[in-house]
């Protein structure tokens, strides 16, 4: 049982909070549905940049990939109904972001960061540019109607069952990352992020290894797009803009690098951030200016004297034994 | 006007814009070169240099004055980055030093919203005239921009290959412990490549600042480009960002004016992913 218990807490949690929150605040609903959307979206950035050591500057390209697949796919008519189908539009962003993310990837995945970062900074412009320009994705305003979140005869018709679906998505991913780092494959790329050169020596093939983790990566954050363009019934252009990009950093800062758990606690920090701004702001009207200098100085201070993150601390400083998840290495 | 001058003034245009982007890309490779951090705060610079400038000629100082002034804002900027946030975490890997910029950058921006508020401005042209030439017409304050990016290349390179603490920030980027031992203070260095960068950024922000709205966010925008000229160029190749920078700017144009407006920056950017895909180390990078 001890081996499950953070499983279990876990679940009890996600099925609690969110009745809790519908009876005593309703308007956080919504938050916890983004909360979820986003730790999606830094896992997937965490497997990439923690993990791989790979820095991926257009990953909010792909989460706008798969926002806007599945808004044209449910939206626009003429199509197969089989397409229309929440899933499969779901999957059908996530096959877009994997063709997209090899093609621009590839080429420059052996010539280091530098070149990486700016090939997947200038998609992530390309990307932005065709929302606000290309008419056939609505332009700058966007796409919307976009139905709620259904399988097949089964609609998700209330915020509390979306944020249900939402976590349950959650969950799944925290899971398979948790698999993922701890099996032959994660150990092989931990090998890759720390020495290359060592790695190839040992027989890892490295620039295989980088591809797969940056593929996944674009596909956590196809996945989440899809949710996310469930969630708000629309998408436009704004929403994936380089700030996305920085929030994530930032979120997987907050929660600790390289800890998949993290990338929840960074993604709760960082969205709760906002909401706590807004309430001070009713009592000092004049923190709504202040928002961005309470990121950087939050984050200039996290990176400076707490690198390892408020999730790695917390798990060097309470968690000796084998409690949670993810803390040792599997060998099989 | 014919076809010949249309296309011309819009070359010309990009000429004039890529100066800008050209410049915050030899300020980016400047940092890079001297310390190898990617500094992506290379934007704020620009940003701090053209609010400083709108903010300052609005006050009713003089523009040289103004412009010198605001200079100075971004030195101070530059000076507290590395003091501040770099040199604590100096030994730190690309990633945390990413990061590290990045959530600097994060601050100045807020920090520009607190003093400056969240509406755009422009700032007042250097010298209003304009003159023909070939059909196309061009205008004093884009001379003033032109002649102010091959200016700052000519005197990177003067600085570099002809004074002795150029030679000593070549050295201490070839080879670090090598460049202490024989005496030089590479932190020193270091402070100093922040203080020179932050210098150019701002300059290029100061004559930005008529031909384009700023806003405290208007950083990433000239961060993005400079940051793609200097890697098109090739890291570390002060001649190839000075090029890339200005075909940046021409392709953008152009591809406004025969594209659409809407698509400028896409053009620009997909063009930048398929030469990478055919040359991935640049133009004149090597390996």
């Amino acid at each position: 049982m001890a081996k499950y218990r953070t499983w279990i807490v876990f679940i009890v949690l996600i099925l609690f909070i969110p009745v809790l929150l519908r009876t005593l605040a309703p308007a956080l609903l919504g938050r916890a549905i983004l909360i979820g959307i986003f730790t999606i979206l830094v896992i997937g950035f965490d497997l990439a940049v923690g993990y791989g050591g790979q820095i991926n500057l257009g990953f909010q390209g792909f989460f706008a990939v798969g926002a806007y697949t599945t808004a044209l796919l449910t939206v626009r008519k003429g199509l197969p109904v089989i397409f229309s189908e929440p899933l499969a539009a779901m999957l059908s962003g996530c096959m877009v972001s994997v063709v997209i993310c090899y093609l621009i990837s590839r080429p420059v995945l052996r010539t280091g960061g530098f070149f990486l970062a700016m090939v997947t900074l200038a998609f992530g412009m390309v990307v932005y540019t065709l929302a606000n320009g290309w008419d056939f994705l609505g332009g700058a305003s966007g796409i919307i109607g976009i139905p709620r979140f259904h399988i097949g005869p089964l609609v998700f018709s209330t915020d509390l069952w979306y944020c249900y679906a939402v976590w349950a998505f959650v969950l799944f991913s925290i899971f398979l990352s948790l698999r993922m780092v701890n099996s032959r494959w994660g150990i092989a790329l931990r090998a890759v992020h720390s020495d290359e050169i060592a790695a190839e020596v040992t027989g890892v093939h490295v620039s295989k290894y980088k591809m797969e983790v940056f593929l996944i990566s674009a596909i956590y954050a196809s996945i989440a797009g899809s949710l996310f363009a469930h969630h708000l019934r629309g998408v436009n252009p704004p929403m994936f803009t380089f700030t996305l990009l920085l929030l994530v950093t930032l979120a997987i800062f907050f929660g600790g690098m390289g800890t998949i758990w993290g990338g929840l606690v960074g993604a709760a920090l960082v969205q709760g951030l906002p909401e706590g701004v807004t309430a001070l702001t009713s009592y000092w009207p004049w923190m709504s200016n202040t928002r961005e200098l309470l990121y950087g100085i939050i984050f200039v201070l996290i990176i400076l004297f707490m690198p390892e993150g408020v999730f790695g601390r917390v798990r060097k400083v309470f968690m000796e034994s084998n409690r949670l998840p993810g803390k040792n290495l599997r060998t099989r | 006007m014919d076809y010949l001058g249309f296309i011309l003034q819009y070359v010309i245009s990009g000429v004039t814009v890529g100066s800008i982007y050209a410049i915050v890309a030899l300020g980016f490779s400047f940092i890079f070169n001297a310390s190898g951090v990617c500094n992506f705060a290379q934007g704020e610079f620009v940003m701090l240099g053209g609010m400083g400038m709108i903010w300052l000629s609005g006050l009713g100082v003089p523009m040289p004055l103004a412009f010198l002034l605001s200079i100075v804002i971004g030195v101070i900027a530059g000076i507290l980055l590395e003091r501040g946030v770099i040199n604590p975490r100096r030994e730190a890997g690309f990633l945390i030093l990413f990061a590290l910029t990045l959530a600097a950058s994060t601050f100045f921006k807020g920090l520009a919203r607190l003093i400056w508020g969240v509406y755009e401005h422009s700032g007042r042209v250097f010298s209003p005239e304009v003159y023909q030439f070939l059909g196309a017409s061009i205008s004093g304050h884009a001379l003033w921009i032109i002649g102010g990016s091959t200016g700052i290349f000519v005197a990177i390179w003067f600085f570099l290959t002809q004074t002795l603490l150029g030679k000593a920030m070549r050295a201490s980027t070839d080879n670090r412990v090598g460049a202490s031992l024989v005496g030089i203070n590479t932190q020193m260095i270091t402070l100093l490549s922040f203080a020179i960068s932050a210098a150019i950024g701002a300059i290029a922000g100061a004559l930005v600042a008529p031909i384009t709205l700023m806003s405290y966010q208007a950083g990433g925008q000239f961060l993005f480009r400079g940051y793609v000229a200097a890697g098109v160029g090739g890291f570390g190749s002060n001649l190839g960002a000075l090029v890339a920078g200005y075909m940046l700017g021409i392709v953008e144009q152009l591809s406004a004016g025969v594209i659409s407006p809407l698509f400028k920056d896409g053009v620009a950017f997909a063009l930048v992913i398929i030469l990478l895909a055919f040359k991935p180390l640049g133009f004149f990078g090597k390996a």
